[in-house]
């Protein structure tokens, strides 16, 4: 269930990143960031289509964190991971609006900009971004109710 | 002696010490930054390091059309996208693989890559901050600001960096690429100050359309400045673009001419520096400059007839002395 809705949003994204960019979304080593993430969305009671935009949020952010922590000391090998990074950072705005998760950019908003800090000053940033969408869910969203028999 | 380009503000009577107070207030104000912090000691640096402040003052402008004019909020929306053009450049100088910046070594040089990509992404993720905190209906401008705006700034630097030393790109991809990079963050600062203050959607939109006429004479310009300023005027070497491997409107241009376009097509950034002086009289020498700049005009005289359109308002007095200023800046 949780690698199917991995897959259907690593589908939308693809539909609607521009050509120009040529970036290929991968999963790489936030695969279990996903994975953790798309458990907890189907914990919570919400349309599959904002399932996948909230996953989608979070990839795209994901992604370009990954990216620029990444970024080749080398000046003539920088360039092109800065702009992916660049890219998808505003990706993820655009998608956002487009999908109709405003509340989330206001919210994840303060902490976007502590990890961007912490990495500028030389500290760790891994679970900072998990741990405010998990309380957006938790703030937004009921849980889903489960019988019990 | 004062020239056109220092007394831009007093003509418009914008007071500039209030914008760069703002600017810096948004970083004097974040609760997460130390005042010791190299983020915060980084971009102080940059933003009194100076600059023109053009787009913070056309956000002002913009807001001079509607109901509510220099309202906090525009002041607010005018610090926000000198910052984001404050951040682009911060990228753009990685990219560029630039040693300076408005005579200063470029932050990278002294952060080093790492550092500065996160102090260039503080920027603009303080930027969103700011919109979802303080001001009035957030919806109402992130689109503009956040969104669109970088998206296309990055699909502009996409397109430069695919055509880097590759001086055969057609004039239609070199409009794409310089509305992308330049004229669209021009256009939106108008339109959001604009917004702020409620003017009509039709204004609104002359008003973009203003900005968009002047951004595009705007890159022209500069455009044609990198072969005809020296060094010291433009505070980097002359004919930087070219040796970047940027194809630029006069390079386009002098590509017509099949003795320049020979010695344009074997340049690469391995070539000595020689090869490039060499390039720059020849284009110098084409005539491609007066082309350009007679484009410039073109757009220039777009946005004088958006000027009578918009006649109605007190305000128009404003976008005159915008366009005399693009008209007549120097550098």
């Amino acid at each position: 269930m949780n690698r199917q809705l991995i897959m259907e949003t690593g589908r939308l994204l693809t539909q609607e990143m521009p050509p120009e960019a040529g970036i290929r979304l991968t999963v790489g080593s936030d695969e279990h960031f996903l994975l953790d993430m798309a458990s907890a969305l189907h914990a919570y009671d919400m349309e599959p289509d904002e399932r996948r935009a909230l996953l989608g949020c979070y990839w795209l952010l994901r992604q370009a964190m990954r990216t620029h922590q990444h970024v080749p000391a080398e000046e003539q090998l920088a360039g092109k991971t800065v702009l992916d990074g660049d890219f998808l950072m505003s990706m993820y705005y655009q998608f956002a609006v487009r999908h109709g998760q405003m509340k989330l950019v206001i919210d994840l908003a303060t902490t976007n900009k502590r990890i961007q800090i912490r990495r500028a000053e030389g500290n760790t940033t891994d679970m900072l971004l998990h741990q405010r969408i998990c309380r957006f869910l938790a703030k937004h969203y009921k849980q889903v109710a489960y019988e019990v028999i | 002696m004062k020239s056109y380009n220092d007394s831009l503000h007093e003509q418009l009577n914008i007071p500039l010490q209030r914008i760069n107070r703002d600017l810096e207030r948004i970083v004097l104000h974040d609760p997460d930054v130390s005042s010791r912090s190299i983020v915060a000691q980084s971009v102080l640096e940059l933003i009194r390091a100076g600059g023109k402040r053009l787009r913070p003052m056309m956000t002002i402008v913009g807001s001079r059309f509607g109901t509510e004019p220099e309202s906090d909020d525009a002041y607010r929306l005018a610090a926000v996208v000198e910052l984001i053009h404050a951040a682009s450049l911060v990228h753009d100088d990685i990219l560029d693989q630039a040693d300076m910046r408005r005579g200063q070594p470029a932050l990278h040089r002294k952060t080093g890559i790492y550092k500065a990509v996160h102090i260039g992404n503080y920027m603009m993720s303080r930027v969103i901050e700011l919109m979802t905190s303080n001001v009035q209906e957030p919806e109402r401008y992130i689109q503009d600001v956040a969104s669109v705006t970088t998206t296309q700034l990055c699909i502009g630097e996409y397109q430069q960096m695919h055509h880097r030393y590759n001086f055969e790109l057609s004039l239609d991809e070199y409009w794409e690429k310089t509305r992308n990079k330049t004229a669209l963050l021009m256009a939106t600062c108008l339109q959001v100050g604009a917004k702020a203050s409620d003017a009509d959607d039709r204004v609104s939109e002359l008003l973009y359309a203003f900005g968009d006429h002047l951004g595009m004479a705007f890159q022209v310009r500069d455009d044609i400045m990198d072969f005809t300023k020296s060094a010291e005027q433009l505070g980097k070497p002359a004919g930087a673009d070219l040796r970047n491997g940027h194809a630029t409107l006069p390079v386009i241009l002098a590509m017509k001419d099949e003795a320049v376009a020979s010695r344009l097509r074997e340049l690469r950034s391995t070539s000595p520096d020689a090869a490039f002086d060499e390039a720059i009289e020849f284009i110098r020498a084409s005539g491609a400059l007066d082309q350009a700049l007679l484009m410039s005009h073109d757009f220039m005289q777009r946005a004088w007839g958006i000027i009578d359109q918009l006649s109605d308002f007190n305000a128009h007095e404003d976008l005159r002395t915008l366009w005399n200023y693009f008209e007549e800046r120097t550098y």
